[in-house]
């Protein structure tokens, strides 16, 4: 995997500063030191995904590597990388806005279109993002309703958000564009895991890549940065 | 106890009001009431009483994580969410590492960029709300060590946690994205050691203390065989010492370590039998709130264990 | 030598694509307010008002301060008819 120098664009990262509005900082700072990577849990268990790397490319400018990795889409969100970083560089946050670049050129959709439904069926009708369903036929079977355990515990059967709340999340979603953006990527089912069967796993396990979202076409992702089992590039 | 880290003058900075908004996590409400009874009753014991409204929502941090809401969808939520503690001149209070993290963040971000809060406030404006930024955002946890004195003298003399052994875990956002604002240090924290101290349990230390529980936010949903991994090694060292309770201080965390043990036996013939305890719901056990109260009947992992050690209590 | 991501970016080169992806950001991030950006924010705030009198009382109590809103929105669309756009 030779990298095309000529290719990068050297000042995406600066020019990129002003417009991100202060929601990243300062990665020009990277010493390079691997403090991030050494710590990072989701390097501990998928080899490719190197932090350092990464800011790397953001840093040269080596723009399409990144959009187009698999890694990008690994990074576990634990904020250990920011801990360890000598030059506070909260890479979290790079991770985020890389995603959102990587979205706007078509990749990851597999991801995020299993995530909408959290959106779609909880947060926005209910107001709150966790369901009370259960799918795990153990947890069906072993352990009461939780509208049971909640008035066994002195509280309501049922958490209550009020209608004026949920009009107000609902509006926000509306003019922030929000709604419009889930109907674009639309979701996957999310399948009750009691009435399982081997057609059932399969769609289950199967991340569906939609070929189009809104107007941007869809591609695959790449291992970038090294081979899945471990190793160099 | 050796070293400690903690950030005393942090510390001191965090008020002890009579009352605090309490903000409901998702996660506690839907699957683990006890982390929200625990809280409440516990700090109404040690002084503070608790303000909740059912107008409040979810903090939104899982959606925008996810990128399926951008940072202009979730941050109005989050400034609706904190008006209604401001328009009630109330501090919050929130049990889950990923509420605090994404709360004081959005918040903080608005505060420093008036532009920014100037917009957002021209969206609540429409519903007849405004975001000022004044309200603090703290962390069960952080509050109960703040309280330590007075959890110490309710204490005096019962030891109510003797002879159990307890395993801690922090996770990761409460420390790491509190690199400067959290009370302690992101590698070397003791202050849940210290309480569990306070209330006479003993802690023991594990190789994978400091280890994230492995959810990875989303890789338990997208990649999970990843996660498995992640979470098969950190209770493999927890069950090497094998300790009455792990406590954790997030939601999130719970349920990983609670319900995954279930599914790597099923999947991977792995044996655990280990207790979770939120912190507010082992602060409120030493407090004397009941059993019934903390909604033991909601965790999966380590029942048999679980059963033995709740009858030290009732 | 081609990289093997190459094809999923139609020919463009990095410059391109970060270009691409900095009008992207910045239509993101935006916090203006044009014309055509706030005829879509109205079926939202008819949806909102609609769920009940109480929304109905709180965004019409806000209209007065959505007049110079769409008054600058509709000069800079003004301006820009002038300048020949």
């Amino acid at each position: 995997m030779e990298e095309r120098l000529e290719d990068w664009s050297k000042d995406f990262y600066e020019r990129w500063k002003p417009i991100a509005m202060g929601f990243v900082n300062e990665a020009e700072k990277c010493l390079g030191c691997g403090k991030c990577t050494g710590q990072c849990p989701a390097a501990a268990v998928t080899p490719t995904y190197n932090p350092r790397k990464i800011i790397r490319d953001l840093n040269m400018g080596n723009i399409k590597r990144v959009v187009s990795s698999i890694e990008l889409w690994q990074c576990f969100f634990c904020g250990g990388c920011y801990a360890a970083c000598p030059m506070d560089i909260n890479f979290p946050f790079f991770i985020f806005m890389l995603r959102l670049a990587a979205m706007s050129e078509g990749f990851g959709w597999e991801d995020v279109k299993r995530m909408e439904g959290y959106a779609e069926e909880e947060y926005l009708p209910k107001g709150i993002t966790v369901t009370t369903r259960e799918r795990n036929p153990y947890i069906l079977e072993n352990r009461p309703e939780i509208k049971e355990i909640r008035t066994r515990a002195g509280l309501e059967p049922k958490r209550k958000v009020t209608p004026r709340a949920l009009a107000e999340i609902n509006m926000i979603s509306d003019l922030s564009g929000m709604t419009a953006f889930m109907k674009k990527i639309g979701g996957v089912p999310v399948y009750d895991c009691s009435r399982c069967d081997a057609e059932i796993e399969r769609k289950c396990k199967e991340k569906v890549r939609p070929k189009k979202v809104g107007r941007i076409r869809t591609h695959d992702r790449y291992y970038n940065y090294g081979l899945p089992g471990g190793g160099g590039d | 106890m050796k070293a400690q880290a903690v950030r005393k003058g942090l510390v001191e900075k965090i008020p002890v009001p009579e009352r605090m908004f309490f903000f409901r996590s998702c996660v506690a409400s839907n699957k683990y009431p006890g982390i929200e009874t625990g809280a409440v009753d516990a700090l109404k014991i040690l002084g503070v009483e608790m303000v909740e409204t059912d107008d409040q929502t979810c903090c939104g941090g899982f959606v925008t994580f996810a990128n399926v809401a951008a940072p202009t969808a979730s941050m109005p939520a989050v400034a609706r969410n904190l008006s209604l503690a401001e328009e009630r001149d109330l501090d919050v209070c929130v049990v889950c590492n990923g509420c605090w993290t994404f709360l004081n963040e959005f918040a903080h971000f608005m505060n420093g960029n008036q532009e920014v809060k100037k917009a957002i406030n021209m969206m609540l404006g429409m519903m007849g709300r405004s975001f000022k930024g004044t309200s603090g955002v703290y962390h069960v946890a952080e509050l109960f060590y703040r309280l330590k004195d007075c959890l110490t003298e309710k204490v005096a003399g019962s030891r109510p946690l003797k002879g159990l052994r307890v395993a801690t875990h922090y996770g990761c956002h409460y420390l790491n994205s509190g690199k400067y604002t959290a009370i302690d240090d992101p590698f070397y924290p003791t202050f849940i050691e210290e309480l569990v101290e306070i209330m006479g349990g003993t802690n023991v230390w594990y190789e994978a203390n400091r280890e994230c529980c492995g959810t990875g936010f989303s890789q338990v949903i997208n990649n999970k065989e990843v996660s498995y991994d992640h979470t098969e090694m950190k209770l493999d060292s927890l069950q090497a010492v094998d300790p009455d309770f792990t406590v954790v201080i997030c939601p999130y965390c719970f349920t990983q370590l609670d319900r995954m043990q279930q599914q790597l036996h099923y999947r991977r013939g792995k044996e655990y039998d280990l207790p979770v305890v939120h912190i507010s719901q082992l602060v409120g056990l030493a407090l004397g709130v009941p059993t019934k109260r903390l909604a033991f009947d909601a965790h999966m992992g380590g029942r048999a264990k679980l059963g033995q050690v709740l009858k030290h209590f009732d | 030598m081609r990289n093997h991501y190459d094809h999923s970016f139609g020919g463009r080169d990095s410059q391109q694509v970060g270009d691409q992806i900095l009008r992207y950001f910045e239509e993101l991030f935006s916090l203006e307010m044009p014309l055509g950006k706030m005829m879509k924010m109205m079926p939202g705030m008819v949806k909102f008002a609609l769920r009940g009198p109480d929304c109905r009382r709180d965004l019409l109590r806000f209209a007065p301060q959505m007049g110079p809103m769409i008054a600058q929105a509709m000069g800079i669309r003004g301006k820009d008819k002038e300048a020949g756009g």
